[in-house]
């Protein structure tokens, strides 16, 4: 069986499904992990940052007018002890003058806007700062002296990015990892439970193609496979069913072909091998003659052979091919061509046609074939001086009858039904038949949903057969 | 005349050819579509006998290209391919005739006459059915050598029975060929011309045998007895 070349596999087809929106679901979580991981590493350092910078504003104090402060190592510690990073801090006081630290320390916006984290007076900001990113902390200290003095200094502490960077970059990778592992487990999953529900498919195709090697009837037994593939097991054993019938059938046609086309080849062989030994030429000519007419019976023969290999479709109406077909026409056309033949046997070969509309349809050439073997039949077992008749009827809706009535021996009521098996004949001492006339009559109408019944002739004397055949 | 003769299986075109020329034909025989096709173009043929299978060039398509070329030479096709189709096709595609093989030579014989006297007339040619000939020069017919007095129409009639002699001619068509489009004649009118006929023929070796519902067959009758 050809498949279409864009038929992907069903696993193909299954992962494409399923890679790609896990692949999209990957990138929009990772987007989803940096947003975050982000954020909270930010938040983490931000406090150290601003105890750092409470440290120093808690010694801040003041010497009269003058604000003073010791900055104690120790707070510039969270950050320096862990990373490569460095700190900055600057303490300015109410008035802008510079306290401590690094004087050309940038200065905090106006009207900063305040972080919902913290208290008022803190605020967090990044700068650049000797070349390098800064994220800086800043808050306003108040500082009260024993007199009662009350001043505000600000403290800024300011440090460098790399221990967060570095923090946020383990945290990603991780995370990173996490999440790959997760899908590559995914599509993991996906291909063991794709191969697992493909799995019966997989052993339909090796049953059929150990069925196809052993040339055995195996049929596939629908209970061992899954529902879902249920219907098409059973559909495969109806058609395993209906190819296992048309072999038997072809191989009997072939057989049946071989012998009746073997034989008259071998009477033609032995008529002329006979013939070349003798050396009178009148036995020459009569050679001859038998051996064009044992040919001409083989020709027919041969054309009765095809025609009922073709009409032969299983016993399925198959309307492919078809096409309106004219009885009235039709019936006129096969009674001319087999006039000559009755007026040299002197019988009178008639056609009645319908009035009506005769029309069916139907395969053209089939049921051409169908009235020639009926007339043709009619003609042959019709002694000289009989009558034959083609009478088309088309006054019913649904049907048109055809019939083929003649005045001669007919056919004994008992064996009436046996005339339609293949290759029997009435009379087994007559080699001008070749028994499979009616045997295409019965196939033809098969396959047009018709039927055929046989009668007496008109006065009781010969044979009718009237054939009906749905319009369609 | 000449015939070109387009058949690959070369035993069959060697007897078919011989029966022709010794019924007076030249035959030419070729057994390639594609030299067909080129023979057809440079030689001047009376009628084609094409068979539909053949290499080199499918028969359809040697056909189809002698009709786009406008030649209007008749063509008899020939096949072993007996479906219908086949034969749409073929008559669809300009062919004149098809006869199915395997066919008798008798039957391929009339077929060609058929066909040369459709499309060249009688010109020239003695048309004979047992002892009654027709002669195309001045449309007479002669019994024994002797003339028939027959009316314009019976001769009419008779012509065309005797162009299908042995053969049924449908009693349609025997109105037209006899009456053509004149108007006011009763179809049964035919049967009127074949009764005269008859009486005519009487003492001839010739019978008109009516077929039922379909039209008139002219034959020698002393093979019926």
């Amino acid at each position: 069986m050809a498949e279409p070349a864009n038929h992907r596999s069903l696993r193909g087809q299954l992962l494409l499904y399923v890679l790609p929106p896990m692949l999209l679901l990957w990138g929009v979580n990772f987007y989803w992990a940096y947003h975050s991981l982000h954020d909270a590493v930010t938040r983490a350092h931000d406090r150290t940052l601003l105890i750092s910078a409470r440290m120093i504003g808690d010694r801040v104090r003041l010497e009269g007018e003058r604000i003073r402060v010791d900055v104690p190592y120790v707070a510039l510690d969270p950050v320096e002890l862990d990373t490569p990073g460095r700190i900055y801090y600057q303490v300015l006081d109410d008035q802008g003058y510079f306290v401590s630290g690094f004087d050309d320390f940038p200065a905090p916006p106006q009207n900063r806007e305040r972080t919902a984290f913290y208290p008022a007076l803190v605020s967090f900001r990044d700068v650049t700062y000797l070349g390098e990113p800064l994220r800086v902390a800043a808050f306003y200290q108040p500082v009260v002296s024993v007199d009662g003095v009350g001043k505000i200094a600000l403290v800024q502490v300011g440090e460098t990015l790399q221990a967060r960077q570095s923090l946020f970059n383990e945290l990603l990778t991780g995370a990173l990892w996490q999440q790959g592992l997760l899908v590559l487990s995914g599509v993991l999953m996906v291909l063991l439970a794709v191969y697992a529900a493909l799995r019966p498919l997989s052993e339909l195709q090796r049953t059929l193609s150990a069925r196809a090697r052993a040339g055995k009837r195996r049929r596939i037994d629908p209970a061992g496979v899954p529902t879902e593939v249920r219907p098409l097991a059973t559909e495969l054993n109806n058609y395993i069913k209906r190819l296992d019938a048309l072999h038997q059938r072809q191989r009997r046609f072939l057989a049946d072909a071989s012998h009746q086309l073997r034989t008259p080849l071998a009477v033609v062989m032995a008529r002329v091998e006979h013939a070349l030994e003798q050396s009178d030429s009148q036995q020459w000519h009569d050679a001859l003659t038998d051996t064009r007419n044992t040919t001409r019976a083989t020709i027919r023969l041969t054309n009765q052979l095809l025609t009922l290999a073709r009409a032969d479709r299983g016993g399925e109406i198959d309307r492919e091919g078809w096409q309106p077909v004219d009885l009235n026409a039709l019936g006129r056309r096969v009674c001319l061509a087999h006039s000559a033949a009755a007026v040299a046997k002197r019988i009178d070969l008639g056609f009645e046609e319908s009035p009506h509309d005769a029309h069916i349809n139907g395969d053209m050439t089939l049921i051409h074939e169908m009235l020639a073997n009926l007339v043709d039949n009619a003609v042959r077992y019709t002694p000289g001086g009989g009558v034959v008749t083609l009478r088309v009827l088309g006054s019913e809706a649904g049907v048109v009858h055809v019939e083929v009535e003649d005045d001669g021996p007919g056919i004994p009521e008992e064996k009436r039904m046996r005339v339609f098996e293949r290759f029997y004949r009435l009379h087994p001492e007559d080699t001008k038949g070749s028994g499979i006339g009616l045997g295409i009559v019965r196939d033809v109408l098969k396959l047009h949903d018709g039927s055929v019944q046989l009668a007496d002739g008109a006065n009781g004397q010969g044979l009718r057969v009237c054939v009906t055949l749905p319009r369609h | 005349m000449r015939l070109l003769l387009v058949e690959d299986n070369h035993e069959l075109a060697r007897w078919l050819s011989s029966s022709l020329t010794g019924d007076g034909y030249a035959v030419d025989w070729l057994g390639d579509g594609q030299q067909a096709d080129q023979a057809l173009q440079q030689e001047s043929y009376a009628l084609v006998i094409l068979d539909l299978s053949l290499p080199g060039q499918d028969g359809l398509e040697v056909l189809r290209r002698l009709r786009a070329r406008g030649q209007t030479l008749p063509v008899l096709v020939v096949t072993a391919r007996t479906e219908l189709d086949d034969r749409v096709t073929g008559l669809n595609m300009g062919a004149d005739d098809y006869l199915a093989k395997p066919f008798e030579l008798d039957e391929l014989r009339a077929r060609l006459h058929a066909l040369l006297r459709r499309t060249q007339g009688y010109a020239g040619q003695t048309l004979t059915v047992g002892n009654l000939s027709f002669d195309g020069v001045n449309r007479s017919f002669y019994y024994g050598g002797e003339p028939l007095p027959l009316s314009k129409r019976e001769s009419a009639l008779l012509e065309v029975l005797a162009g299908r002699a042995g053969r049924a001619v449908s009693k349609e068509y025997l109105f037209e060929q006899v009456f053509g489009m004149e108007d006011d004649v009763n179809p049964e009118a035919v049967e009127l011309i074949v009764f005269r006929l008859r009486k005519k023929l009487k003492d001839t070796d010739l019978t008109i045998t009516t077929l039922r519902g379909l039209g008139y067959l002219l034959d020698v009758s002393n093979q019926g007895g």
